[in-house]
């Protein structure tokens, strides 16, 4: 049947559904990103040996350039939490399965938070303590002009008043967890273009086995409609 | 240190909480042995879970270990009540598809692959939990094949077999899912939401949630009333004598129904004006007499010779009326509970705030480097708003008497000043009406006077509708309030003025009805096509007033900012234009009221309304695309969606209770309609089922519509829903069926 890919068995690939909130598709799409990412071309990345897939690695610059982390903030704290491997920083593609999956909009508010606390936690000390909190502010308000130190001190102080419930001066897990699950905000946001995925399966998906040109044009969209109440 | 940590595994449990701890203890996180070689992943998660983390620390699960829930657990029932209410809950919330297991169970029952009776959906279960397993790839892969293992040892092939075919089906629906959506207007709605955010789309989901209803409603109408109002029109018609109950033959067969009904005076006044268009906009003439109004429809039972056919148009009118407000009613009141649990959660958040704009703030879907941008911008202007209220706050505690009594005394007397403008602007309304009566009866030199004689009433609440609301924001500036309350109180006055203009329209047109109760010359002849006139016209007239507003106001203002760079012109400054949520929805929300209110006396409203929703939704999304800057302000959507809710439950009240009055206490006017020469609308609708019903029935439905039942079950249905209100935490919603109840007990 044509150009049918060899990279990954079927059992592979039901393992990977197994682990991930992805469909089969999605998670061949996936991996055709990530081969482009690494510089191979979609047709020749499905052909390639599992074992030689798997020692594929992207680097923190190549996955700047990817349209879901191109403008976040927080890209090179989420590589360096995802990844696993020898150089941290640098994603295999089971990391790059594991970020897709953690940040698409199937995966639970639980989960996101879990990596969430770990992303923010700059010294990874397993604690979010006054140093984090500023380091994320100054991350996150990175292309507009500096606030004045004396509001990003008090934003601090709110912010520990707010969730500090043990009054330690420091935030953990549990009270991370507590503050975030109340946001409205957090399942809504931290989803990144799985949608886009997906509508590109959507309208290849006669021939997924013909990856000849993938063309992403994308509009900033995401499928995380939260005010679907109507 | 695991005995510690973990005192409440049996057995069993304890050999493979072992195990896992020791797979823990391999594991160093890398940052403490900066030296060490880790493989790719091929090796185990190098950084454990926070939550093993934490209950490493030994403050933090001595905490935990005294908790009574953990004490609970440790007990040998409460082990299985926990696994009992796990599955229940995890039965309950796959069905509902949000996985919200919390983390406690999560790592419990991950271990427990051994001893279990093996259902399908508990392998299911234990599946989904490795999903949310936060560790990598590999980690995941092997629980996985942990699991299947023990299904394998219980239950052999054959559970196998049972996966793959649940798996056959579960793809096919996706795929079906995947391909064959439809949503309307989806890539549209997108787009708003890409470049916009939320609160502009919620605008648009709004719009196109009422064309739904609309929709519904009006092809309801249509095919209900009109078409057979068509079909039938050409037919032998048998006219029904309420009086009598005698069925006699029709006078004449003749080509169009309303010149037998409506009497020969009353044609020959309508039919008078002669040019098209004045006939198309103010309804009159030959409009006057088709299926558009209410004056048209017969009062027959209608009877083909060759085919039988019995359609009792009066009692149709009526239930497709009835069907209409309370499919309205459920509709609306569904989409306002699941409005209010939302900002119900998300009112908890206001203690938040800043945790929700550090953490929750960026929005991951961003891709493009001016949308980046403005965000970052956003949300720091957000920062400093809230920073600058807190130190408002903290300074409003610290005013002294002088200044209070200052601050107090302006309030009161710019809310004076706006009582009065809403008094003025009602009276307005009332003596423009008056004038559109006049013009009824008597006639201007030309016909263009006469129809801006006719459109009177309409064009003055449009007008008023206009030049208030900035008067109002103008004058809120003297009372001193935060920003976000300002914008909340002048929405406020803005929706009193919307309502306070219908309300006194509605006392016109009552007037109205007395006089043609009272007869005479000066009267009109047939007032429920009057009214809905009057209401067909101030849809058309706030269809164009909102297209062109729009067009007319938000191209030249981009004009104009785009090219004076100094942004004023004769000091008045002139801003790029930014959508104004809160405005469009009102405009929405009082279509919506005339649409429902209209829909009696003039069947075709709610298909005017659709027609019209998607010419504003085109506009308004491409004079958004092109004119607007996205809103530096944050917009909490589900506060102000539960508002907007409520404030259309409100507004249908508004709408259901005159309709309701109407059927009980005003007579139908004699010469036209489904219910001429009778008492009241409720009368006759009152004869056909008594006609129509066994006896027995009907003394059952009489009992239940009498006073003596009604009030008991009021009662009953309000101790049920103050129960239902305070398990739930919700606001008492008795209120509403209290309203319900004292309008259907009215008559």
């Amino acid at each position: 049947m044509g150009n049918r890919q060899s990279t990954f068995t079927e059992e592979q690939l039901e393992k990977y559904q197994d682990c991930t909130y992805f469909t089969r598709n999605e998670i061949l799409t996936a991996y055709v990103k990530f081969c482009e990412l690494a510089n191979i071309r979609g047709k020749v990345a499905l052909k390639q040996d599992y074992s030689k897939a798997m020692k594929l690695r992207i680097g923190p610059d190549a996955i700047k350039e990817s349209e879901a982390l191109r403008e976040n903030p927080f890209a090179m704290r989420i590589c360096q939490v995802f990844s696993t491997t020898e150089r941290p920083g640098y994603l295999s593609f089971n990391n790059y399965l594991n970020m897709m999956t953690v940040l698409s909009d199937r995966a639970p508010a639980e989960l996101k938070a879990a990596y969430a606390f770990r992303i923010y936690d700059y010294n990874d000390s397993n604690y979010l303590e006054d140093d984090d909190l500023k380091h994320a502010l100054k991350d996150l308000l990175f292309g507009v002009d500096e606030l004045p130190s004396k509001e990003v001190n008090m934003i601090v102080n709110e912010i520990m008043r707010e969730a500090d419930l043990d009054d330690d001066k420091k935030l953990s897990y549990m009270e991370f967890e507590h503050a975030i699950l109340k946001s409205p905000n957090f399942l809504q946001y931290v989803n990144t273009l799985i949608s886009l995925y997906q509508r590109i399966v959507r309208t290849r998906t006669f021939d997924i086995f013909k990856f000849t040109k993938i063309d992403i044009n994308t509009s900033l969209t995401c499928d995380a409609f939260t005010v679907a109440n109507f | 240190m695991s005995s510690s940590v973990h005192p409440r595994r049996s057995g069993k449990r304890q050999k493979s909480t072992e195990s896992h701890q020791e797979m823990i203890d391999i594991e160093t996180p890398r940052s403490s042995v900066p030296g060490s070689v880790t493989h790719d992943d091929d090796i185990l998660l190098s950084k454990p879970t926070s939550r093993h983390t934490n209950l490493h620390t030994g403050h933090q699960s001595s905490i935990m270990a005294r908790m009574p829930s953990q004490q609970a657990i440790q007990s040998a029932p409460g082990a299985n009540l926990t696994r009992k209410d796990c599955h229940r809950r995890w039965v309950r919330s796959s069905r509902s598809g949000f996985q919200s297991i919390p983390n406690d169970e999560r790592e419990d029952q991950i271990e427990d692959v051994e001893d279990e009776d093996y259902s399908h959906e508990h392998h299911e279960h234990r599946a989904k939990l490795i999903k949310q397993y936060a560790s990598n790839m590999k980690r995941k892969r092997e629980e996985y094949q942990k699991l299947q293992k023990a299904t394998a040892l219980k239950y052999g092939n054959q559970g196998h077999r049972d996966r793959k075919q649940k798996g056959i089906w579960q793809s096919v629906k996706q795929g079906f899912h995947e391909n064959f959506s439809f949503s309307l207007w989806r890539s549209h709605l997108k787009e708003v939401e890409g470049q916009f955010g939320n609160g502009v789309l919620s605008y648009f989901i709004f719009l196109r949630w009422l064309f739904y209803l609309n929709l519904m409603l009006g092809l309801m109408w249509f095919g209900f009333l009109c078409v057979p109002e068509i079909l039938l029109a050409h037919r032998n018609v048998v006219s029904f004598d309420y009086a009598t109950f005698n069925i006699s033959q029709s006078i004449a067969n003749t080509t169009t129904g309303a010149s037998i009904y409506c009497s020969p005076d009353y044609i020959a006044n309508t039919t008078s004006t002669t040019h098209l268009f004045i006939v198309i906009i103010s309804g009159k003439g030959q409009m006057e007499c088709s299926q558009l109004f209410y004056g048209n429809y017969t009062a027959d039972v209608v009877h083909t010779p060759n085919i039988p056919i019995y359609y009792s148009m009066p009692f149709v009118y009526f239930v497709v009326t009835l069907v209409h407000f309370i499919l309205s009613l459920v509709l609306v009141a569904r989409s306002a509970s699941n409005a209010y649990q939302k900002s119900y959660i998300e009112g908890g958040s206001s203690v938040h705030q800043f945790c929700n704009k550090l953490f929750g703030g960026w929005d991951y879907c961003i891709c493009e480097q001016k949308a980046a941008e403005l965000k970052m911008k956003s949300i720091a202007h957000d920062m400093k708003v809230d920073l600058a209220e807190e130190i408002r706050a903290i300074e409003s505690k610290l005013r002294n008497k002088k200044e209070k009594c200052t601050i107090y005394l302006k309030r009161i007397l710019v809310n004076l000043i706006i009582l009065g403008i809403l008094s003025a602007a009602g009276a307005a309304i009332y003596y423009a009406a008056k004038e559109t009566i006049d013009s009824q009866t008597t006639s201007a030199s030309s016909a263009f006077l006469q129809l801006l004689r006719n459109y009177t009433a309409s064009l003055t609440i449009s007008g008023l509708n206009i030049i208030l609301p900035p008067i109002f924001s103008i004058l809120i500036l003297y009372e001193n309030y935060s920003p976000n309350f300002e914008v909340q109180l002048t929405l406020l006055r803005t929706v009193f003025l919307k309502l306070a203009s219908i309300i006194f329209l509605l006392a016109s047109l009552f007037t109205v009805t007395r006089n043609a109760a009272s007869g005479g010359s000066d009267t009109i002849l047939c007032w429920e096509t009057y009214v809905g006139q009057e209401l067909f016209k101030l849809v058309v007239v706030n269809f164009f007033v909102v297209v062109f507003a729009t067009i007319l106001v938000e191209f030249p203002q981009r004009f104009i900012a785009d090219r004076i760079r100094s942004q004023t012109i004769c000091c008045i400054p002139i801003y790029p234009p930014e959508f104004q949520i809160p405005k469009n929805v009102l405009d929405l929300v009082y279509a919506q009221v005339l649409c429902w209110l209209g829909a009696f006396y003039c069947p075709m409203v709610p298909l005017m309304i659709v027609v019209s929703l998607v010419v504003i939704f085109y506009v308004k999304k491409i004079s958004l695309v092109y004119n607007n800057h996205p809103s530096q302000r944050p917009y909490r959507t589900s506060k102000s969606n539960s508002f907007f809710m409520l404030l259309l439950i409100i507004s249908y009240f508004l709408a259901a209770i005159p309709v309701g009055y109407g059927w009980a206490n005003l007579t139908p006017s004699k010469q036209c309609g489904p219910y001429r020469s009778q008492s009241t609308v409720i009368d006759a609708i009152t004869i056909i089922v008594k006609k129509n019903l066994p006896t027995i029935a009907w003394d059952i439905l009489s009992f239940i519509f009498s006073a003596g039942f009604i009030i008991p079950l009021i009662l009953i249905m309000r101790i049920i829903t103050a129960f239902v209100a305070f398990t739930l935490q919700l606001p008492p919603i008795d209120i509403i069926i209290t309203i319900l109840a004292v309008t259907i007990a009215n008559y």
